[in-house]
């Protein structure tokens, strides 16, 4: 198997406090994952999980006082979560691209569209003005920006949401980027939008071989395009796999709730749509133990203490004590079998 | 439910025709120095009726006119052009000009929990605030135990009467302000966007409480604006699709949702992410187009799939289906092909 574009490995991040006398958070609580070419890995959880973290963390981007306190990070192999800022900065938007949730805020208002792409061109290869232009405007035609040349002397303001994503994206591939990090780059679009955005990316990353960390709350987006999915919560991740496997058989009880909550366009009409007791806890307030044991319905006294390591359970891996086995009635790969042979 | 909504007498709660919204674009000086000002069409004759018990949403992209419609209706904005009757009286444009009676009998629920409470007034006060509205000789006993039932009602305790809204979650203040909206016990209830701001487990329990809020308060008839076509699945008894201002298509919801017929609808649905795996996906085009220089003939011309001359030309009107009366869509093709 050849070697994963990215691989992280037990990672934590903590915020430090501006008071002294309090200890640092713990926001995120040993993630780990591994992203290979071409592949879309989806991160869902709900807010405050810690997945626009984990990109961020990548990105080496990570603000108000946040810092790396453990495990590892590597990009083709090498270490970078320990990289010094200029070393970092040349990665990131040269072998890393980085697309955000609003449009407007990764574009400069006062620079034409076209400005920017020769800008971001030149800064990574060694191009005549005029060459980067031509460039920029192919660019934006793969992007399926309509009329990309004349658009080139276009500002921000001119394009549309959807076109101002794809300008956006356009500048993430202008390094040829061999790792994406996308935070909820279809948010902010409205749906029919967000539909041709994401072809998009499922397009330019088969065509390119682009591994992609799509961040998002949308189980929707992930069954969409995404080869693999990170479920998250409370600062881990409680359920990797395939999509089919996690999305169509989840293991984790935070899974198959999550995903029981959400209202179906196909499914017959319930008179109550399946709901989870209470609420994810505060970075501050993450219990002891598996950090969902309180909204649990499968909890005992195991869940209440210690570590639930994420270990191979039916085709994914699963951090719980009380997977969902119903699945691997026929197949059953467990990585460790002291886990498979628990009741 | 149990009137039939096309009955124009004493089962429709809310009778809307001919309503339109547009808004002027520019400054007042502006305006002046160029004479005349670009129009947004905002809402743009627009006609429904909710029965007396029913749940009506009205879905759509960002701009099409759903948040603005309900706006005009709760009098939070002047409308342009056409009548509004609720319980069969005509409504004063401003909410300001109507009476307090009824006032108390519309009530609205917003899509930032974040935005629509008062940051420096207790839970208590903000609850209470309807309650005491036109009723001045309440105790404050009274009105306390008031407000603690609501609490309990939509899930909170009595404990966090006298709490800020800073110190609940986003899914328990939108219990706060779904408090507040019952406190009165409307007739009426505009729900916008209640849970496009909140994470989807959350978004459940919000859900469910609306649901249980309905079925206890027997006949609550409700204005539903969402873009989550999943949720108004869930929730609604009819739908209203909306392009560019205009209705497009109404229906009830599950035909909606069975066999849309606006290609608008169509690619609306088609386009929600999900199993399909970019399936089906091949006919969703464009974007929403300028809503200063709308298409001519019918909005959605430019991208829509089945468009001929005609549409590009004449718009539109909504007709009711002559097979089935309770779906009506505003669609040369469609029209044709379903008569």
């Amino acid at each position: 198997m050849s070697q994963p574009v990215l691989e992280v490995r037990d990672l934590k991040v903590e915020f430090v406090s501006p008071r002294a006398d309090r200890p640092p958070l713990q926001t995120l609580r040993g993630v780990s994952l591994d992203i290979a070419a071409g592949e879309i890995l989806g991160l869902v959880g709900e807010s405050g999980a810690g997945k626009s973290l984990t990109g961020a963390a990548v990105l080496g981007l990570l603000a108000g006082g946040g810092r790396i306190s453990g495990g590892e990070i590597r990009f083709s192999g090498q270490r970078i979560d320990r990289l010094p800022e200029a070393e970092i900065r040349v990665l990131r938007g040269s072998r890393i691209g980085a697309v955000f949730q609003d449009p407007m805020t990764a574009l400069d208002p006062l620079m034409t569209v076209g400005e920017q792409l020769v800008e971001t061109i030149r800064t990574h290869r060694r191009l005549s003005r005029r060459q980067a232009r031509d460039h920029a405007a192919s660019l934006l035609d793969s992007v399926g920006v309509p009329a990309a040349a004349r658009r080139l002397s276009q500002y921000p303001h001119q394009f549309s949401g959807g076109m101002r994503q794809r300008v956006v994206l356009a500048l993430a591939m202008a390094g040829e980027p061999d790792l994406l990090i996308a935070d909820e780059p279809t948010t902010a679009l409205d749906v029919s939008v967000q539909a041709q955005v994401l072809a998009l990316f499922r397009e330019l990353c088969d065509a390119r071989g682009t591994a992609v960390m799509l961040v998002t709350h949308d189980m929707g987006v992930v069954a969409e395009i995404c080869d693999r999915v990170g479920v998250m919560y409370a600062g881990r991740i409680v359920e990797i796999g395939s999509v089919d496997d996690v999305l169509e058989r989840p293991a984790h009880p935070y899974t198959e709730g999550l995903l029981r909550s959400i209202p179906a366009l196909d499914a017959p009409r319930e008179p109550r749509l399946w709901q989870i007791p209470g609420a994810m806890p505060r970075p501050a307030a993450v219990p002891e133990g598996c950090a969902y044991h309180p909204r649990c319905p499968r909890a005992q006294e195991i869940c209440r203490r210690g570590n639930t390591p994420l270990l191979g359970v039916s085709m994914r891996d699963v951090a719980c004590h009380f997977p969902n086995r119903s699945w691997s009635s026929t197949v059953s790969i467990g990585r460790s079998s002291a886990a498979e042979a628990r009741p | 439910m149990t009137v039939e909504p096309q009955d124009p007498g004493p089962g429709s709660m809310l009778v809307v025709e001919g309503l339109s919204k547009s808004f002027q674009q520019g400054t007042p000086l502006f305006r002046r120095l160029a004479g005349k000002a670009p129009i947004v069409h905002a809402v743009d004759d627009v006609s429904l009726t909710i029965a007396r018990g029913e749940t009506l949403a009205l879905v759509g992209e960002s701009g099409c006119g759903k948040s603005t419609f309900a706006r005009t209706v709760m009098g939070l904005e002047r409308p342009s052009a056409g009548i509004i009757r609720f319980d069969s009286q005509p409504l004063a444009p401003s909410v300001s000009d109507r009476p307090a009676k009824l006032r108390r009998s519309m009530q609205m629920i917003f899509q930032d929990p974040y935005t629509s409470l008062n940051g420096r007034w207790r839970v208590r006060d903000i609850v209470a605030e309807p309650i005491r509205e036109g009723q001045g000789d309440l105790s404050q006993s009274a009105i306390n135990e008031q407000v603690g039932e609501l609490l309990v009602k939509v899930g909170l305790s009595q404990d966090d009467l006298a709490k800020y809204p800073h110190q609940f979650s986003g899914g328990q203040r939108q219990r706060i302000a779904i408090a507040r909206a019952i406190a009165t016990a409307p007739a009426f209830l505009v729900c916008d966007e209640p849970t496009s701001a909140l994470d989807v487990s959350v978004q459940a329990q919000i859900l469910n409480l609306m649901c249980e809020l309905r079925e206890q308060s027997e006949g609550l008839t409700s204005l539903f604006i969402s873009h989550n076509l999943a949720a108004v699945r869930h929730f609604a008894d009819r739908v209203g699709v909306m392009y560019l201002g205009r209705l497009v298509e109404v229906a009830p919801a599950q035909e909606l949702f069975e066999a849309p017929q606006h290609p608008y609808t169509q690619m609306l649905l088609a386009a929600v992410p999900g199993k399909r795996r970019g399936q089906g996906k091949a006919g969703i085009q464009g974007e929403l187009p300028n809503p200063l220089a709308p298409p001519t003939g019918c909005a959605f011309n430019p991208r829509c799939p089945l468009a001929v001359d005609r549409c590009r030309s004449e718009r539109p009107v909504l007709a009711a289906s002559r097979l089935k009366p309770a779906r009506s869509v505003a669609c040369h093709v469609a029209t044709v092909s379903s008569v």
